[in-house]
């Protein structure tokens, strides 16, 4: 069923051949730490007594679910609440994705299957409760404002979304990922033909003297870039389904 | 190259749809959802409203407890205010009180001393009456006994009549 080669890992189904690319096997990581993270918060938020001051990790959960809550009711309002899971969920999930290139990981949101899944997802998201709230006949309508022309834009433009929310990210998170390997590979080469000089060929271990110089990137591509996308991502998607709703 | 090989593969892998990567994000996403949903919002909400509700008790009760003092010390206020208007009204019946009986003791004194005095007096005179008598009766006596003697010796002195007229005047008033 599994084949491992030179190629990658593959999965043969039927008569078809799947790549497993290695951003499986991080969101794999990432959803068993996430799930089993959340079975310890339910665990300790049982055993937690309303009346004492929360500590530990049952005070962060509760600042993360009030702060995910406040920031949803301020922009989208009352309406949504059932949306909170789904905009922590984006907000841990894509913060985790995005960041775990530091762990040695491929980052999942390098791959625009997983960031065009969860475009898709919040496209869907958006199309079924401005449905929910307005009706198919009055949504449809609304693409016609201010000229029945500009459907065929505003159908596009509506259309565009799930892919410049999926392709923001990749990009940016692709985008670290080459700089960061560029910057190792050149380093790398540097120190090398640097100590062949000597006359020892050292060959990719050059790489191995990179990290002190390539310290500083990774607090900008992979910290700070990863926040950054992370903020973007769940702010558009919440922005997005409140003018849905609206 | 190396690492262009490599940048290669993380476009490559990246870039390209795949099923399987569809699936396990799908997956995910929905493990992950639901876990959310279930075991971090649902208990953490009712945490909340937990607290929230054992807050707005409390605060009922901190009210209530705030009213019942406030209409006690009320009670407590006017009781205080009856308990002085009694006291004084009692202070002042007992000074009253106290102001008639001592002019009543005064009274009966002055009374009493007087009725004493006048009684003392009516027994002095009383007395004195007796005495009076008493001494005259002494004194007709005496100069019946001094008569008797003058008689018997010179009752012709000049000297002597004068006395016994006198004595006797005197006896008679």
């Amino acid at each position: 069923m599994f084949k491992l080669n030179d190629e990658g890992l593959f999965l043969k189904l039927g008569g078809n051949e799947f790549e497993i690319v290695p951003h499986v096997i991080s969101i794999i990581v990432i959803t068993l730490v996430l799930v089993i993270l959340a079975g310890v918060v339910k665990t300790k938020i049982k055993k937690a007594d309303p009346l004492e001051k929360p500590k530990g990790i049952v005070l962060l959960t509760e600042m993360f679910v009030t702060g995910i809550n406040n920031f949803l009711k301020g922009i989208v309002g009352d309406k949504m609440k059932g949306l909170a899971p789904y905009i922590g969920f984006l907000a841990v999930y894509l913060l985790i994705a995005n960041t775990i290139g530091l762990l040695g990981l491929v980052p999942p949101t390098s791959n625009l299957t997983v960031t065009g899944t969860l475009g898709i997802i919040t496209f869907l998201i958006i199309q079924y409760n401005g449905v929910r709230f307005h009706g198919l006949k009055k949504r449809i309508k609304s693409w016609a404002e201010p000229f029945i022309f500009m459907f065929p834009i505003n159908v596009i433009g509506e259309l565009a979304l799930p892919v410049s929310l999926s392709f923001r990210l990749f990009g940016n998170i692709l985008g670290g990922a080459i700089i960061m390997t560029i910057l190792y590979g050149a380093i790398g080469a540097g120190f090398t033909s640097l100590i062949g000089l000597t006359g020892l060929n050292i060959g990719q271990f050059g790489e191995l003297f990179a990290s002190p110089f390539t310290t500083v990137f990774h607090l900008y591509f992979d910290l700070f870039a990863g926040l950054i996308q992370t903020f973007i991502f769940v702010l558009l998607t919440t922005i997005f389904i409140s003018l849905a709703v609206e | 190259m190396d690492f262009l090989d490599k940048i290669n593969d993380l476009v490559q892998s990246g870039l390209m749809p795949n099923p399987i990567t569809l699936i396990a994000q799908l997956l995910a996403t929905f493990i992950i959802f639901l876990a959310f949903k279930h075991w971090v919002w649902k208990p953490m909400n009712e945490l909340i409203s937990k607290r929230q509700s054992v807050i707005i008790d409390e605060l009922e009760s901190a009210r209530q407890a705030k009213e019942e003092a406030a209409s006690l010390r009320n009670e407590y206020e006017v009781n205080l205010e009856e308990a002085k208007i009694e006291a004084n009204k009692i202070i002042d019946t007992a000074k009253s009180q106290a102001l008639e009986t001592k002019e009543q003791m005064i009274d009966e004194a002055e009374k009493e001393a007087a009725y004493k005095l006048e009684k003392a007096e009516k027994e002095i005179a009383l007395e004195r009456k007796k005495m009076q008598e008493e001494l005259r009766a002494h004194l007709v006596d005496i100069a019946f006994s001094a008569a008797e003697k003058l008689v018997n010796e010179n009752i012709d002195d000049d000297k002597n009549r004068k006395l016994i007229d006198q004595f006797i005047e005197e006896v008679g008033e």
